[in-house]
């Protein structure tokens, strides 16, 4: 029960991009194409999951032993950077097609900010391994939703009248605050 | 504390550039320099012409000897790009550079009208209304889509008609496609200006007598003078243009031309 409230709240309640904020610019940068959100989204969600594990056994295992957790920004970060190294290389050889339908956003998931922020939530939140793990990919999932609502939209928005000082940037903007704000609406539903 | 962070840090660096050589390694895809090189010289504009969805795609093609990326070169290639190309594919290929064509040459003020078109303002959705509101229904309905089709700019809309810049145009084909009648094409363009027919009716002479002052009526005289570089089919002048190089009288067949169908375009 514990664990599907939390794969809720991350995926939903508390989506990432849309109710933390983190992750933006991928959020306003690959969102213009629905193939390339679902994409992003994909790859999002399996590095997060990777992060949320591997961090974890970092932090649980090195960092708390050796009583240096004030170093977890720093080793986090060098983890996930690995991770994305890895699965870029592992893409490639795996699948070329797959390699080039993701193309720049594969290393660009390196400097992800929600990437960071789940590995820091999992500490700050004192979860049990598979709880990380779930988590991680409880926020994937919320992060390619938010992704692929948002270029749904944007998709739609060829076709509109907008007002010209409000075209590109400017309405893409305005959409994501408004999806932010109803995404506000399932606040409180699960604590945290 | 101090040594166990520098140790740890140390540690966890040398353990993921372990993982990572180690995988870099097993996961090595064995790629041919070639790819990469030829690729960094395509112009890198994705424009499809070649037949393939990317550069990459295409120099790619061209490494592997692909039969299909052979046959078609780079529309936008430059001599010395071609014969990289060349070398790299072992064959010997030549270039003819094409340019886009209009086969209409009905200015506004030409065109005449049996309704006023208020609709969408793009050629499709004018062309499956009511003709646009136009009396003829093989010509230029003058709304550019060919021109916002175009990735090289090449296309300007000028009195109705869309202008080609022949040095911008590459022929990658986008406006041929997206012309909802048909009236684009690409002909060979290796001489300083270029005649062409300038219209598509299929209607009788008589017929576009009365809705186009610059309409083709298929009188052949074209085809007379020109001894069958131009000729008369479905009711209206065509060009052969593998003959284009033969020694026409094109200004006489410009002058003679009763409708003044036979235009030149100027390169």
């Amino acid at each position: 029960m514990n664990l599907i409230l939390i794969f809720i709240a991350a995926a939903i309640t508390n989506n990432f991009v849309l109710t933390y904020f983190l992750g933006i610019c991928p959020f306003i940068g690959v969102s213009n194409k629905l193939e390339s959100a679902f994409g992003m989204g994909m790859a999002t969600t399996f590095v997060m999951t990777l992060a949320a594990t591997v961090t974890w056994l970092i932090n649980n295992y090195l960092l708390i032993p050796f009583k240096i957790e004030f170093l977890e920004y720093v080793a986090f970060i060098l983890t996930i950077a690995s991770l994305v190294q890895l699965v870029e290389m592992f893409i490639r050889k795996v699948s070329p097609e797959l390699y080039r339908a993701l193309g720049i956003y594969l290393p660009l998931i390196t400097t992800n900010c929600a990437i960071l922020g789940l590995t820091l939530f999992v500490v700050m939140r004192k979860y049990e391994l598979i709880e990380a793990i779930v988590f991680g990919f409880g926020a994937g999932v919320g992060f390619t939703l938010a992704l692929v609502l948002m270029a749904g939209i944007r998709e739609e928005l060829e076709f509109a009248d907008v007002p010209e000082p409000f075209r590109g940037t400017g309405i893409t903007l305005i959409i994501a605050g408004l999806l932010a704000l109803a995404f506000m609406g399932f606040g409180g539903l699960i604590g945290s | 504390m101090v040594a166990a962070s520098i140790l740890t840090m140390v540690g966890l660096g040398i353990f993921f550039a372990g993982v990572l050589i180690f995988a870099d390694r097993k996961l090595k895809v064995d790629e041919d320099p070639r790819v990469e090189e030829l690729s960094q010289k395509l112009p890198g504009l994705n424009c499809g012409a070649c037949g393939f969805p990317s550069c990459r795609m295409f120099a790619e093609g061209i490494v592997g000897r692909k039969e299909e990326a052979i046959n078609s070169m780079c529309r936008i290639a430059g001599p010395e790009l071609a014969e990289l190309i060349a070398k790299i594919a072992g064959v010997t290929t030549e270039i003819a550079k094409e340019v886009a064509v209009v086969y209409c040459g009905a200015k506004t003020k030409d065109k005449t009208k049996k309704a006023a078109y208020k609709g969408v303002a793009t050629c499709g959705s004018a062309n499956i209304i009511f003709d646009g509101g136009m009396n003829c229904e093989y010509g230029c309905l003058g709304f550019g889509d060919c021109g916002k089709a175009c990735p090289f700019d090449a296309i300007e809309m000028e009195d109705g008609l869309p202008k080609v810049d022949p040095y911008k145009c590459v022929a990658c084909g986008k406006c041929v496609k997206v012309c909802p009648r048909n009236i684009m094409g690409l002909m060979p363009f290796n001489i300083d200006d270029l005649v062409i027919p300038a219209c598509k009716s299929k209607n009788k002479g008589a017929v576009v007598r009365k809705m186009c002052s610059v309409g083709c009526i298929g009188c052949k005289i074209c085809e007379k003078l020109s001894g069958g570089v131009f000729y008369v089919e479905e009711d209206h002048s065509k060009i052969k243009s593998e003959r284009i190089k033969e020694d026409v009288k094109w200004d006489e067949i410009i002058k003679k031309c009763p409708t003044k169908t036979i235009v030149r375009l100027k390169g």
